[in-house]
């Protein structure tokens, strides 16, 4: 029994974690209708900063996470603007194209600027945490918890401001929104910043528990993918949602095949003959 | 099936009455590949070093790699992420045949002949997922292939990797790596020329009107993958001779998944030559430039799929 406990709270924790990368997929799908291949090149950025930020600075996180946040709007809106500017709805493998090549691209330079070393710090918050018999690293408490603040902030955001009220509209029906007088452009540039945002100050917050390297945001691309996909790839509260599911189901199979590879590995299959099966269902209802 | 005979003043003639600009250059490119043929048969015989000679290979392997994507991706317009999994399992079933006592010959056929099943993967895949659907989908055989890889310790060697069991020549895998890139090629001009590759191209057009004018859509898709499946087998096959192991890092790196997309794209899906010269000047680029940044290959592979994005129609 506790052991299940154990790995369901394990679980959920990684889950929020994982909605850092599967909420930003989603909003940028929503919105775009584009699948942001260089949310985990976004990541590496967040996660360098802090390693050197946080690490070498000696910055506090509560600072150095918002810092993250802001820079990965800039960051975002600029990419928008360079790689993906108005080719959004024209044809849906142009704009594909072109945010993994935008993660390429941030990942060439990451080894350009950095090498390709592998760089960690003593993060704080080490040791664990006891509830009741269930033993949690405390590194991994804070980050689940701080990962669904900033998601909560997103939210926020998304729900109760003028933007979001534009950035919703835009995900339910394009044209329409348009026609209400919706700015698509300055959504679209919106979007991209918050999803690069979080993304970046996940990456951040990342950086206490695991190292820095340029292809590290590559794992964390493809389950955030497979939770948003299972998410309805459409909005938030789904991203979390299908983080959770994908975090619980990967680390109750890790537990029991005792190899996270075939943790991973069993996921991708299925999630990948249920799309066969259903013909691209998934994707398409969403 | 009527053929269209290119290089008959009267045949082309009728072929540009009927817009159809296909054939016109197949005489020239057949004479050009006849001038590639004579340059690679020539070119590691010239006065030159061994790092000249391993630059030469690389030219060639990646211009291989690219243009058997070109053949199927390209033609078909199903943009696979898959490649380096038709690459890997050539090369390393290549490597367990050798292992299990196979010869070289049969070795480097089983490579290829596994590389065929596994380019047939993709074909059944497209017959269920288009677009977007189908890049997804490869991304994650790519990804999973990667760890199976990694886990199937008995055949692939795990994460320690499969050594080649015997040396063997740099012209072996030159040459067989020229095959595989020449034949690609041919195929291509041949297909440009003819009906049947018109119906290719069709598919990439718009394939519910290929196949409701009674277009085999999926036949076809079957045909070009298996062949490039084939082909891309035969390259991994001599690719790890050539390395002298088979280990997923070689296999599976990032740049390997997009390189073929990437050069096919910026030198023209489906075209001739254009996807040669890219996946060519990519490879001495990155080789000029490879000292001052490691990654300098990411970089270069990252501005030219962003670039065709935002210039090129797909």
């Amino acid at each position: 029994m506790t052991t299940a406990v154990q790995v369901l709270a394990n679980g959920l924790l990684y889950g929020s974690v994982l909605s850092l990368v599967s909420v930003g997929i989603s909003l940028v799908f929503g919105v775009m209708n584009v699948l942001n291949f260089a949310q985990g090149a976004m990541v590496a950025i967040g996660v360098y900063l802090g390693y050197f930020v946080v690490g070498q600075a000696g910055w506090p996180l509560i600072v150095a996470v918002p810092l993250g946040v802001l820079a990965g709007l800039a960051l975002g809106v600029l990419a928008q603007r360079v790689a993906l500017y108005r080719i959004s709805s024209v044809e849906p493998l142009r704009p594909l194209l072109a945010t993994f090549g935008l993660g390429l691209l941030v990942v060439g330079l990451l080894g350009a600027l950095f090498t390709t070393d592998i760089r960690a710090y003593e993060g704080p918050l080490r040791g664990s945490l006891n509830l009741g018999g269930v033993k949690l690293p405390t590194q991994s408490v804070a980050l689940g918890l701080a990962g669904l603040a900033i998601v909560g902030v997103i939210y926020y955001v998304v729900y109760h401001s003028r933007f979001g009220l534009g950035l919703r509209a835009t995900t339910q029906h394009r044209e329409a929104a348009a026609s209400c007088g919706v700015n698509l452009d300055k959504m679209d540039a919106i979007a991209f910043g918050l999803g690069t945002a979080i993304a970046v100050g996940g990456g951040v917050l990342l950086s206490i528990r695991y190292p820095a390297y340029p292809t590290i945001g590559d794992a964390w691309l493809l389950q955030g993918l497979v939770a948003a996909i299972i998410g309805g790839l459409r909005s938030i509260l789904g991203g979390v949602v299908g983080a959770m599911v994908v975090g619980v189901v990967f680390t109750a199979l890790t537990y029991v095949t005792g190899n996270s590879q075939v943790a991973s590995l069993l996921i991708y299959v299925t999630l990948g003959l249920l799309i066969l099966v259903r013909g691209g269902g998934v994707l398409k209802q969403a | 099936m009527t053929t269209i005979v290119a290089g008959r003043p009267l045949q082309r003639l009728l072929a540009a009455g009927r817009g159809g600009t296909l054939s016109e250059r197949t005489p020239a490119h057949l004479v050009t590949l006849g001038l590639v043929t004579v340059a690679l048969l020539v070119a590691p015989h010239l006065n030159v070093n061994s790092y000249h000679l391993t630059v030469l290979y690389y030219v060639l392997f990646y211009a291989a790699f690219t243009q058997t994507w070109n053949l199927s991706s390209g033609m078909t317009g199903y943009l696979s992420f898959a490649h380096p999994f038709l690459l890997a399992a050539g090369g390393y079933a290549a490597l367990f045949g050798l292992h299990r006592g196979l010869g070289l010959s049969a070795a480097i056929a089983l490579g290829a002949g596994i590389g065929l099943l596994a380019g047939g993967v993709l074909a059944l895949t497209s017959v269920r997922a288009r677009h977007l659907v189908f890049g997804f989908l490869t991304l994650f055989i790519v990804m999973a292939m990667e760890i199976v890889a990694e886990l199937w310790t008995p055949v692939t060697g795990g994460v320690s990797g499969l050594i080649a069991p015997k040396f063997t020549s740099f012209e072996l895998s030159y040459y067989l790596t020229a095959v595989a890139l020449l034949v690609t090629t041919l195929a291509i001009v041949l297909l440009r020329s003819r009906i049947v590759g018109r119906e290719v191209l069709a598919i990439r057009d718009d394939e519910d009107v290929a196949a409701s004018v009674g277009i085999n859509t999926s036949m076809l898709k079957a045909l070009l993958f298996g062949a490039a499946g084939g082909l891309t087998g035969l390259i991994g096959a001599s690719h790890v001779l050539f390395l002298g192991s088979a280990h997923p890092n070689n296999l599976f790196p990032l740049h390997l998944i997009v390189l073929p997309l990437a050069l096919t794209l910026v030198g023209g899906a489906s075209r001739v030559w254009g996807p040669l010269l890219a996946a060519g000047g990519y490879t001495l680029l990155t080789e000029m430039l490879r000292v001052s940044a490691p990654t300098i290959h990411l970089i270069i592979l990252g501005a030219a799929v962003v670039l065709v994005a935002r210039l090129r129609s797909i």
